[in-house]
């Protein structure tokens, strides 16, 4: 069973990312910002962040940089932006992401991300019925 | 109504209260950076969670909202009464927004179209008000000029909208011509109502000017009929795209500038297919085809492939304009991959909007080991899932490949502190693109390359690692058998075998199990209401304990009895009073909550009256029954009201009369 970390201070964006991973058979947990998910990185082990830029307290590129600090296995960042700035993408690179993607994130295109990220494959939604 | 749009709502209100507080704090306080950046993180996401949905009014607003408050953060504009006017305006007209939306979810009244003009106004006025800040000084045109270039595919997607009415020849042409080193600009002009009585020609004005590559003129509202028509009263919007230079224009407009408005055209915006939306079965192929070669670079086959499917499309679909713009993009001295990139991927989009699919992610399945190597499985769901396992998806593929190259390029950034980290997550991300592309001998070679990479604290290792790997090509993808036979038996043996579909069951209620309970959560005061009438009741009825302790001493005369009851009682009658407070601290708010409406009350109308009030609350923590919260609202709000229209009576009196009702 893969988990997956949410890390958004809005809880829209959550419930949306949220649908998507468990309709797809993943366990996943939320945090509201990268302070509260230090401490859920403490207890758990992770197979994928999904990471937001602007949150209170502590920020995604914050978040990032602490977890690929710290001596645990390290998973796949996957960051999400509503800016397709170029130098954005720069920083969340430097700062430990492995994805750079925009928002809204159409389901099946966050779907395949993760599932190649975590080496899994699942069939072409639009070919099937 | 669906669970994420209520949340959104829900969301969004908050946001918009927080956004007007924060308004309010800067007026204040206009140099605080604190809450000016905080500003922006909430405009920010609420225009972030827009976007899941199509309000395409909400987002135009709520996107000028966000690039006016960047430009405020950075110190392009500084922060006025007028932008913070405009702002709060622009706030309001998306709680309107709001409230249309949740009422059309439940009485299926129209959309929220007819809001599209005021969306269109509003955009603009909260883009006017960054123009006119950036044409007044020079220096900053030319700032903005450079940082527009740089960033040339990062055009807002309200511009690319308005761009749309240009016919596709001239955008083209322009294109060709901002590509050469060309500027253009975006030139509104609005005359005011009244222009024709101050002697101005506006017409006049406009055909002046030279240069001028495509001209549009609309009205700002719609005509009235002939019977009404003020012929003196100048309705007129004037749109041009000229070459002529900002100093030039503005010389040219030098009594009018409030009116106009000059944007710096990208080559980005201009990059809009237009046309009749269809789906085309051939398309799909062509997407995936056009990505891989421009992975490689392979331009020569780019344009080829698009001018066959170009000839096999009708002319006026929007498939074949994106077409068009994209053998245009091709046909430049030095094709930009990522503008390309960007067609490429609208055209999979719009695509994918085409076809209706009805996304059957919960019947996913990770490929677990014991799926394959179980033989007690019925022979149709093993046929089906081999099928399944040896098919590697166009998805699949594509994402493997912008995987491969974000790891390509975090490598080869810069060393940092936390490089062992980073390097560990990249051959994470590695291992699951090699087994998801059937690819595990590639493994053992992996995770060499790791060890080195982590004991010479380089990168280089997994870079030369990377470099030598070797995708899957798309003519092995394409001779797999046809996407809809595998997946489709998949989907069959699913849903005929109990195991499988049990399995996603299963996967649900784990999912829920997990320790992870918000800190606050939401409830619907009907059930607390509900709650509280039952803690009442239950408090009456205890009461007849200690009478039922009496008879059995009275009565009966069984005097033990009669005390374990009156024992008992006590206990029970703990536990409910401590029930009562409980439920009572439920209810209860902070005042707070009816003083919030006050600072934006204040304001607006010592505005309107051209006073000067300074509002002082205290006491906003005390907190009391929502009932009687509610009820103090609107008197409160009167007191507030009055006080400052009437000026006669003390208003700290009355100020604090209403603090005093509140506490």
């Amino acid at each position: 069973m893969k988990r997956i970390l949410i890390i958004d201070d809005a809880a829209t964006v959550r419930l949306y990312h949220r649908g998507i991973l468990e309709n797809a058979g993943f366990t996943v947990v939320e945090a509201v910002n990268g302070l509260e998910a230090l401490e859920h990185v403490a207890n758990t082990v992770f197979d994928l962040y999904l990471v937001d830029i602007n949150m209170p307290k502590l920020d995604g590129y914050g978040f990032l940089r602490e977890l690929r600090s710290k001596d645990i296995p390290q998973a796949p960042a996957i960051m999400v932006s509503t800016e397709a700035a170029v130098n954005d993408q720069k920083l969340a690179y430097a700062s430990g992401a492995n994805l750079y993607l925009i928002k809204p994130v159409r389901p099946q295109r966050l779907l395949s991300h993760v599932l190649t990220l975590l080496g899994l494959t699942l069939p072409n939604p639009d070919h099937s019925l | 109504m669906n669970p994420l749009l209520i949340q959104f709502l829900a969301e969004g209100r908050e946001f918009i209260q927080a956004i007007s507080e924060k308004l309010l704090a800067l007026e204040d306080d206009p140099n605080n950076s604190t809450h000016m950046n905080e500003l922006f993180r909430l405009v920010h996401t609420l225009k972030g969670n827009c976007g899941l949905f199509d309000f395409p009014e909400m987002s135009r607003v709520l996107h000028a909202a966000e690039d006016l408050m960047d430009a405020a953060r950075a110190g392009r504009v500084t922060f006025s009464r007028a932008l913070a006017d405009q702002l709060l305006e622009a706030m309001d007209f998306v709680s309107e927004l709001l409230d249309e939306i949740s009422a059309a979810a439940t009485d299926q009244t129209p959309s929220t179209s007819q809001y599209a003009a005021r969306a269109v106004q509003l955009g603009e006025a909260l883009r006017g008000l960054m123009v006119k800040d950036v044409v007044n000084s020079e220096e900053v045109v030319s700032e903005v000029a450079a940082e527009v270039s740089s960033a040339q595919y990062a055009a807002p997607a309200s511009v690319e909208h308005v761009l749309a009415v240009v016919p596709e020849a001239v955008r083209m042409e322009l294109y060709r011509r901002l590509t050469a080193g060309e500027p253009l600009y975006r030139l509104i002009y609005q005359p005011e109502e009244d222009c024709f009585f101050k002697g101005e020609d506006p017409f006049f004005q406009i055909i002046q000017l030279p240069d001028v590559h495509w001209r549009h003129v609309t009205t700002r509202e719609n005509w009235p009929p002939l019977t009404e028509l003020d012929a003196y009263r100048c309705i007129l919007r004037f749109e041009l795209i000229l070459s002529a230079d900002a100093a030039y224009l503005n010389e040219h407009f030098r009594y009018v500038s409030d009116q106009i408005e000059i944007l710096p055209l990208t080559a980005a915006m201009l990059v809009v297919p237009t046309g009749r939306a269809q789906a085309e079965p051939m398309a799909a192929d062509f997407v995936q085809a056009a990505q891989t070669a421009l992975a490689s670079r392979n331009y020569f086959a780019l344009a080829q492939a698009t001018r066959t499917l170009l000839e096999l499309s009708a002319p006026n679909l929007w498939i074949a304009s994106a077409l068009r713009w994209l053998l245009l993009l091709l046909d430049l001295p030095e094709p930009i991959d990522d503008g390309l990139q960007r067609l490429l991927a609208g055209i999979g989009e719009h695509l994918a909007s085409q076809i209706p699919s009805a996304l059957p992610f919960a019947k996913a399945e990770e490929q677990s080991p014991s799926f394959a190597t179980d033989h007690e499985k019925p022979s149709l769901e093993k046929g089906g899932l081999e099928g399944f396992k040896g098919f590697i998806s166009a998805d699949t593929l594509s994402s493997a490949q912008e995987v491969l190259e974000a790891q390509r390029e975090i490598l080869t950034l810069p060393s940092t502190p936390w490089l062992t980290g980073q390097l560990k997550a990249v051959a994470a991300c590695l291992t699951g693109v090699c087994v998801s592309l059937g690819m595990e001998n590639e493994l053992t070679t992996l995770q060499q390359a790791l060890e080195t990479a982590l004991a010479d604290k380089t990168a280089q290792a997994l870079l030369t690692w990377l470099d030598q790997l070797t995708l899957p090509s798309t003519t092995a993808v394409t001779e797999l058998p046809s996407p809809l036979a595998p997946a489709a038996s998949v989907f069959q043996s699913n849903t005929s075998t109990p195991t499988a579909a049990t399995e996603p069951v299963a996967f649900n209620r784990r999912a829920e199990d997990q320790p992870n309970t918000p800190r606050t959560i939401k409830v619907e005061q009907i059930k607390i209401d509900r709650l509280m009438n039952l803690i009442g009741e239950m408090v009456v009825a205890k009461n007849a304990l200690p009478y039922l302790a009496g008879r059995a001493e009275d009565v009966f005369g069984v005097r033990e009895l009669s005390r374990e009851i009156k024992s008992q009682y006590s206990v029970i009658n703990r536990i409910a009073e401590e029930m009562q407070d409980a439920i009572m601290q439920v209810r209860l708010l902070p005042v707070s909550f009816v003083f919030q409406r006050f600072p934006r009350l204040v304001r607006d109308l010592a505005h309107r009256l051209e006073k000067e009030v300074r509002l002082v609350m205290e006491g906003e923590a005390t907190e009391a029954d929502k009932n009687i919260i509610e009820a103090l609202a609107d008197p409160c709000t009167s007191c507030a009201t009055v006080s400052i229209t009437d000026w006669k009576r003390r208003m700290c009196g009355v100020l604090r009369a209403s603090r005093a009702k509140g506490a």
